[in-house]
């Protein structure tokens, strides 16, 4: 990978008057050639009937981030190409059949958050693993697959209505400071949502029922949340 | 942690990055043999996937990573050793900076430190309801 200081010269030539078309082809090729690693990171999926297809949308999400990258911005292009090549998988997921979460784990994911929903209520305490296999009728190993499927970023990027709440920015209201300032550039660049899922449960020690409580969602979503959020904040230490 | 428990599920996995999805599924497992709630099954895996980083963080180039998964009634318990290249463990917040916050925010009980050359990562995650 290309360091983000190379990365940065490679951006002033290529917007600097004087470059020519040829130059500048070589300049985006050897940007998007440095990060084939990161569109790799960001590939789950070992289909090789797909991954081709799936590096050649991570190679869009590169080349949208050389557009787009502001150079005055205390952030490392990794970090932001990583956003944009997440976008563009994204889509990709969310428009081809072929990548989803099967129908059936969907389905047993709803069963078990609607079980879980309802213990909560009527119990005021979240159900062990086995009180939640007494509430579904799915086996152990159905609901471990459905759990397994949760944490998958094909499903995060999918209706899921949690992540389209409403809130406040939260930027300010924690201070990601000491133990998080090697994370910082990617926390920034975290959803307002993300940032204080983070915050409630790493600076004021929240558990992800009391956190689901308060933000109105399903301990599930933050679950799935947090672990999108900790494997952004990894990217990012892995990256620099 | 009791030191002597027979674990349910042992592994040893070279010391590269690919294997951290295996360790997690097994974390899921074993915490769902031990009951414990969807919250704890998740940071139970959370916990596994961030020993091995530090396992990883210190060991030597060739050196395997182990790890012994046991379930109690409540509680997920995991000891984990590796090859360490260094002969003492740094000041362990400072080094490993934000994982240090996760991993003791998550952990019941948890204790890194040095013996016979290698470096260890145990840990308890438990059911709060």
């Amino acid at each position: 990978m290309l360091s983000a200081g190379a990365v940065n010269a490679l951006l002033v030539e290529l917007r600097a008057p004087e470059v020519t078309e040829s130059r500048a082809d070589e300049i985006k090729s050897e940007i998007v050639e440095g990060h084939q690693g990161l569109i790799r990171h960001f590939i789950r999926l070992r289909d090789p009937q797909t991954y081709e297809d799936l590096v050649q949308i991570g190679t869009i999400g590169v080349l949208a981030a050389i557009d787009k990258f502001e150079l005055d911005r205390n952030v490392s292009f990794g970090t932001f190409a990583g956003e944009q090549i997440k976008g563009e998988l994204s889509h990709f997921y969310r428009d081809d059949g072929t990548i989803r979460i099967s129908r059936s784990v969907q389905s047993h994911l709803g069963q078990i958050r609607t079980a879980q929903d309802a213990f909560v209520t009527q119990n005021n305490a979240q159900p062990t693993f086995t009180e939640l296999e007494n509430c579904v009728d799915l086996n152990r190993t159905e609901i471990l697959n459905a759990l397994q499927a949760n944490h998958s970023s094909h499903y995060t990027s999918l209706s899921d209505p949690d992540l389209h709440i409403d809130i406040a920015d939260s930027r300010n209201e924690y201070d990601f400071i000491d133990e998080w300032e090697s994370v910082r550039p990617a926390i920034d660049l975290l959803t307002p949502l993300d940032r204080k899922i983070l915050g409630m449960r790493f600076v004021e020690q929240k558990k992800q029922g009391e956190i689901a409580d308060e933000l109105n969602l399903n301990q599930m979503a933050v679950s799935r949340r947090l672990t999108a959020i900790l494997e952004q904040l990894r990217h990012e230490v892995d990256t620099e | 942690m009791n030191p002597d428990l027979n674990p349910d599920v042992s592994l040893c996995v070279p010391n590269q990055a690919e294997y951290l999805r295996v360790i997690r599924q097994i974390a899921m497992v074993v915490g769902a043999r031990a009951d414990l709630t969807l919250e704890a099954l998740d940071e139970g895996q959370l916990a596994s996937d961030e020993a091995a980083n530090i396992l990883m963080k210190f060991a030597q180039p060739d050196a395997a990573l182990h790890f012994d998964w046991s379930a109690r009634p409540g509680s997920l318990q995991l000891r984990s050793r590796t090859r360490c290249l260094l002969s003492e463990l740094p000041d362990l917040p400072k080094t490993l900076e934000y994982a240090w916050v996760i991993i003791s925010a998550i952990t019941s009980e948890l204790d890194i430190y040095l013996k016979g050359g290698q470096v260890h990562v145990d840990l308890s995650v438990t059911s709060v309801r």
